[in-house]
């Protein structure tokens, strides 16, 4: 498949990711059990209040129309307002973003350092002992799920050494931390193992026994030969590791006091603040299906042997 | 059958053996009632009486677990079923017979992929109610992506090999070859699923329980009482302690035997 086709096969997948999600969100909104008008104005409302607002807002028109009215002004980046907050839900949402953002940022930073830059420093440098041990903690880390890996830091570094505030101080640096460790861990788990494992079939591969022939130091086949041969493998899983942030940063956040969208999303359902939870729904589609769409077509250039034969499965 | 078993898997395989007896059995066992209060046994640490003590309305921690993992341990084994079964008839039909067929898959593969997983099924569970049908249905109707495209590969792989070919010539229809030539040899690929569809399964519904949106009070649910626990941590520490001990023994085991699986294969 050219890379062309590719590229124009990956955004019609995109777009159709994105219509089948605005129709859910529509329904989810809209067509639910239970009338909109009723949920929105309360129940008290008066019966002409209720068709006023309801002619107000179109609840009235086909089905077809309102979904029109619904995508159009989805266009103009406008989302609605919350139920329970009366403010616009974009409001809301760029609010709480840059939280969240920077949380899935600082695990990001972790997961590359811990699973691809310090395990070949370690062996590069001759400690590869040291880099099993980390492994070896990583492993046993990830068996516990984000929460109780959040309960157990808060318990040990905020309850016990006290060197963590217990409540979630936005200007402190070790708070921010502490959760990206916890939101990191299983992914680092996972693409330290790929790569120690990569890595280890590249350093008794042909090409190494051929380069320490020649003379060559251990670091050097290391950061020559096997790192080219080794990387793909812990680069997809970084890959799916961004994927997994997004469902992560939910249980981190509200489990840490994160003030992001992960937050958002748990106040949004406790209230039953549809709007919200659709206008969530819809960015965290557009950013998923824009990240998996770049990083598919990333893998594509990267990789020489998925230029060719490709197909969909990774 | 290549894998080296060792000791880390036996312990593995009888943790979660256990589980599964004890949280199956726990109905019969001569268990103090689940949800019942009794208000003269408040935080009682663990002693003979209560093996792991009782939590802040004299309730039996022991048993809530047990009985909680019963219902978490059918949620699991539902959805992680389910899924599985949607995948395996998705995945070897778009693998194996191709066509349009695959093109349909794959583009339900792609949209799914890019859905955001929990917030949907905190979204369908919230309006349909919680019970442990709409989670088994949800999330096994949801998490079908990830095998789908597993057991599409391998389809794809072994439809051109020798002996599929050979059952071709032999005239057996498709559905035969399916049947008794490509499922006998995708069975190590389920079992491998089937693990780690249980850990993501099992991660989310005890997440959605510590976050209160699994199974409502007083049903007992692992992060249901791990969330009530923190606040009497000082107190009585033990519930969270054995709720986080279950919880992360039982998943240390799923993924230890995932990655036997996962070798052997």
């Amino acid at each position: 498949m050219g890379i062309w086709k590719y590229i124009r096969n990956r955004i019609l997948m995109f777009l159709a990711g994105l219509a089948i999600i605005l129709l859910t969100s529509f329904f989810a909104i809209y067509r639910l059990p239970g009338d909109p008008a009723r949920m929105i104005l309360g129940p008290r409302a008066s019966a002409e209040s209720i068709a006023q607002f309801r002619h107000e807002s179109g609840l009235d028109e086909p089905v077809l129309k309102q979904f029109g009215a619904f995508c159009e002004r989805i266009a103009r980046l406008d989302l609605g307002d919350s139920l329970v907050y009366r403010r616009p839900v974009l409001a809301l949402l760029s609010e709480r973003a840059g939280q969240t953002i920077r949380l899935i940022g600082y695990a990001f930073l972790v997961l590359v350092a811990f699973a691809i830059f310090i395990p070949l420093g370690l062996r590069a440098v001759g400690l590869g002992v040291v880099d099993n041990a980390f492994r070896v903690i990583w492993g046993g880390l990830s068996a516990a799920p984000p929460y109780v890996l959040a309960l157990l830091t808060l318990t040990v570094f905020a309850g016990f050494f006290r060197v963590l505030p217990a409540v979630f101080e936005r200007s402190y640096f070790s708070c921010w931390l502490a959760a990206a460790v916890v939101l990191a861990t299983y992914p680092t788990a996972l693409a330290s193992r790929l790569f120690e494992d990569a890595l280890t079939i590249a350093m008794a591969s042909d090409y190494a026994i051929r380069a320490r022939a020649q003379g060559f130091g251990e670091a050097g086949i290391l950061l020559r030969e096997a790192l080219v041969n080794a990387i793909p493998a812990p680069v997809s899983a970084i890959a799916n590791g961004l994927a997994y942030f997004f469902t992560g940063t939910f249980f981190v956040e509200v489990a840490f006091g994160v003030g992001g969208i992960g937050s958002l999303t748990y106040e949004a359902i406790r209230n039953k603040d549809i709007t919200v939870l659709a206008g969530i729904c819809l960015l965290f589609a557009i950013v998923i299906s824009s990240l998996s769409a770049m990083l598919d077509l990333a893998q594509h250039l990267v990789n020489p042997r998925m230029r060719r034969s490709r197909e969909w499965q990774g | 059958m290549s894998g080296k078993v060792r000791f880390v898997h036996g312990i593995a395989l009888a943790w979660l053996g256990l589980m599964v007896i004890l949280a199956g059995a726990a109905a019969w066992l001569p268990l103090p009632n689940p949800i019942e209060l009794d208000l003269r046994a408040v935080a009682v640490p663990p002693s003979l009486a209560h093996l792991a003590g009782t939590d802040e309305l004299g309730r039996d921690v022991l048993s809530r677990l047990l009985h909680a993992g019963g219902s978490t341990l059918a949620i699991v084994a539902g959805a992680t079923g389910l899924s599985l079964a949607i995948a395996l008839v998705l995945g070897t039909m778009s693998g194996f017979v191709g066509g349009w067929v695959d093109a349909a898959v794959r583009i339900a593969v792609d949209v799914l992929w890019s859905v955001p997983f929990v917030i949907f099924v905190v979204l369908i569970v919230g309006v349909a109610g919680v019970s442990k049908t709409s989670l088994i249905l949800t999330i096994g109707a949801l998490n079908w992506v990830g095998p789908a495209r597993v057991i599409r590969g391998e389809a794809a792989r072994l439809r051109d090999m020798d002996f599929i070919v050979a059952a071709r010539a032999h005239g057996y229809s498709q559905t035969a070859i399916v049947a008794w030539e490509l499922l006998p040899n995708l069975r190590r690929s389920i079992l491998t699923l089937a693990a780690y569809g249980a850990i993501e399964v099992l991660t989310l519904e005890t997440g959605l329980a510590f976050l209160g949106l699994s199974l409502p009070a007083p049903a007992p649910t692992w992060g249901g009482m791990l969330a009530d626990g923190l606040g009497y941590f000082s107190t009585a520490w033990w519930i969270v302690i054995a709720a986080s001990a279950v919880i992360t023994a039982t998943l240390g085991s799923l993924q230890v035997g995932a990655r036997y699986l996962e070798k052997a294969g």
